[in-house]
């Protein structure tokens, strides 16, 4: 029988990006572990600095009150992830889209909206990427990065893991978005399956891969929790995802993606990204 | 020590058949409930209590005092105020509980005349220490409110005192009776907290603590409001800091070395001496800082102490214990103890996304569930159960004596600006 002590396992949980992180690695020295995690919570940190739309102290923070009334230059990280974003919502024919973060929140709220009417990408934001400059167009545009920003902290923690030559490692923000690398220490992968089952008796097997997981509805108080960004209203079915892919960062974008398309987009979706399967449920109806 | 209770009786009740020999260990005061010893139910046994100083702190303790006269055998045999007009709401209050106290305005009269096992004094600070020794001189037991008195030779004489004469001195310290800070203290003695790294505690509120003069004589100002005066008191440090510094001593089991501060009358420009506004930063031998704020024009934040170490904060006022890492939610747990078992099972995910506690945010866990939070009383009903035992243990003098010690010092570096050490002529055990 294994003993915990012949594999080293270590695990920690911190918080980072509204979430809880947890980290577990086996088969690596404590030094490392200890060395990988603080790399782990430096990047985190600033990662959440630059795109956090709820931190005062973040710079996205910041841009999103400026960027209506004047032209504002972000950073480096954050600019990278603007531009990411603006590919994922060309690669999801606008169904991932990160520029109506003040739409998404009023709808999380509850708040009661007049009609918004539909508006393009262009309409929001005015880029200018010679100047590493944008600005927006309309008073309801704002970035939120609520859709691929856990996928961003994945993808750095990733590269962390592989520089510091940990060889397995299952980490989680809250149980939604999951990397792994190796494979768990009694078996030959990582084993995972949908939380509540929903008669799906399927088990993903990870190595080095990861899984996101969206809802159309939220928390515990089940309330509505994504917005269909082509006709900017919420979207009103239950609905669940699941997306296995390499990067973090694509699994998440196409889960949420899937959760605000109609079925009949999902496969043009799917064929932009390299994702390694899909899992969609729908007023308990597998598509 | 997490029980429901309804009321004192229970609390101490539930001390005297299950109070563990750590808690014991830990608050030696609490022995003398401990024990089912009875408290002599003869008029023979009866504890002869005055009060001296019978304004609003004063009459709170004789209310406390009243409450405990069913169960405890004591009678209230002389009050004394050398404010007249403080003396019919006690004497009437003691009538009211079949007690009938003869009233004095000169507590040195009082004494003569008076056989008496036990005083509490709470007359202005500045009194405290000639009335404390010359009882203490003449045999008998002595409670006295917080801090000890005015100056740092005032306190040490009153220590020698109560040394000299074996006479019990305990302090008006009421948490080291409260069941939050008893328990609190037990998790961070324990180790729960882990390293503290700091404490940190503030008082403030938002009023004049000028009181009326009464037919607005203003011949009384000193008398009535001796609290904004430096002759009489040092303001916010002895009259409110002197509980929270004795809170950080007790929780970190040592005393500060050094003291920096700040002082000033910003807001209440009223012709008072003693400063609105104060802040200090204590130095520990270990490194631990106490770090203090009060101020009397501003009550968003009232009152707290945040005890902080690596593992977790206790906040005592709000009864609560954080932790510094966030549980683990089950899937992750689960995963964990499969591990440890050997088995290879699937961890479910994609639960519904949740906005999770994180720990700054965090409810944090109750530290003592029950509704009784009158420390007060329970401090009062042991300075009887010490009196008729005889002694109380050390601690009760000790506490108020270094509380009372680090806020005339912290006075002294608010006054000079600089950083004060503790001198020796405090010093009460061979360094």
């Amino acid at each position: 029988m294994t003993v915990l002590q012949d594999i080293n396992l270590f695990h920690t949980t911190v918080p980072a990006m509204n979430s809880r992180l947890d980290i577990l690695f086996w088969g690596s020295s404590q030094e490392t572990n200890q060395s990988a995690l603080a790399q782990i919570e430096a990047e985190t940190l600033k990662l959440e600095k630059a795109i956090s739309r709820h931190d005062p102290e973040a710079e996205l923070y910041r841009l999103n009150q400026q960027a209506f009334q004047q032209v504002v230059k972000p950073g480096a990280r954050l600019w990278h992830a603007i531009l990411a974003g603006i590919k994922y919502y060309k690669l999801t024919g606008g169904y991932f889209n990160i520029f109506m973060g003040a739409l998404f929140q009023a709808v999380k709220q509850g708040t009661v909206l007049p009609d918004i009417p539909k508006v393009d990408i262009t309409e929001l934001i005015a880029i200018n990427e010679e100047e590493g400059t944008f600005r927006f167009l309309h008073p309801m545009a704002s970035i939120d990065f609520g859709g691929m920003g856990k996928g961003m902290a994945l993808n750095t923690i990733g590269a962390i893991i592989e520089t510091n030559q940990i060889p397995n490692a299952f980490i989680s923000f809250g149980e939604s978005s999951v990397l792994t690398r190796g494979r768990h220490p009694h078996g030959l992968w990582w084993p995972f399956s949908l939380a509540g089952g929903f008669g799906v008796d399927k088990v993903w097997q990870m190595t080095n891969s990861a899984i996101s997981v969206s809802h159309s509805y939220s928390g515990g108080n089940n309330s509505l929790h994504i917005v269909d960004p082509i006709t900017s209203k919420p979207i009103g079915n239950w609905s669940l995802v699941l997306v296995q892919a390499a990067s973090p960062e694509e699994s998440e974008v196409v889960s949420t993606a899937l959760v605000a398309a109609p079925a009949d987009k999902h496969r043009g979706i799917i064929d932009g990204f390299s994702i390694t399967d899909y899992f969609v449920l729908t007023n308990e109806k597998t598509v | 020590m997490n029980h429901v209770m309804q009321n004192r009786r229970e609390f101490i009740q539930h001390l005297a058949l299950s109070g563990s020999a750590a808690l014991l260990a830990s608050s030696p005061w609490l022995k003398v409930f401990s024990s089912n010893q009875q408290t002599g139910l003869a008029a023979s046994d009866r504890v002869r209590l005055a009060i001296i100083g019978t304004g609003s702190r004063g009459d709170e303790l004789l209310r406390d005092l009243v409450g405990l006269k069913a169960e405890t055998n004591f009678d209230m045999v002389a009050l004394c105020d050398n404010f007249l007009p403080h003396l019919p709401y006690g004497l009437s209050l003691c009538k009211s509980y079949g007690m009938s106290p003869n009233t004095y305005s000169d507590y040195r009269e009082m004494l003569d005349k008076e056989k008496l096992d036990g005083v509490i004094i709470a007359t202005p600070l500045h009194q405290h220490a000639h009335i404390a020794i010359d009882c203490m001189q003449q045999g008998i037991q002595v409670f006295c409110e917080k801090a000890m008195a005015r100056t740092l030779e005032d306190t040490k004489r009153m220590y020698d005192t109560h040394i000299a004469t074996g006479k019990i001195l305990q302090i008006g310290h009421q948490r080291l009776f409260n069941p939050v800070y008893l328990e609190g203290m037990q998790r961070i003695h324990n180790g729960e907290l882990g390293t503290i790294g700091q404490i940190r505690a503030h008082w403030h509120r938002n009023n004049n603590w000028r009181r009326a003069l009464p037919n607005n004589d203003k011949r009384l100002e000193h008398r009535i409001n001796w609290r904004l005066y430096k002759e009489y008191s040092a303001g916010l440090l002895t009259e409110l800091m002197s509980h929270q510094i004795q809170v950080a001593n007790w929780a970190l089991q040592q005393t500060p070395v050094s003291v920096m501060g700040s002082g000033s009358i910003r807001f209440w420009r009223d012709g008072r001496e003693v400063y609105d506004n104060i802040g200090l930063i204590f130095n520990y031998p270990d490194g631990t800082r106490f770090i203090y704020g009060s101020m009397t024009s501003n009550a968003k934040y009232g009152l707290e102490e945040q005890i902080l170490g690596n593992l977790g904060t206790i906040e005592f006022e709000v009864n609560r214990q954080y932790s510094e890492e966030p549980p683990a939610k089950s899937g992750i747990q689960q995963l964990i103890n499969d591990i440890e078992l050997g088995l290879f099972n699937r961890l479910a995910i994609g639960s519904m996304s949740w906005a999770p506690e994180l720990a700054v945010k965090s409810q944090g866990e109750v530290i003592y569930r029950d509704k009784f939070k009158n420390d007060s009383a329970i401090q009062m009903e042991a300075f009887i159960r010490f009196i008729h035992q005889g002694f109380a243990p050390e601690k009760v003098t000790i506490e108020g004596y270094e509380a009372t010690v680090w806020c005339l010092l912290a006075e002294q570096a608010i006054e000079t600006g600089k950083l004060v050490h503790r001198p020796e002529m405090v010093d009460i055990f061979n360094r």
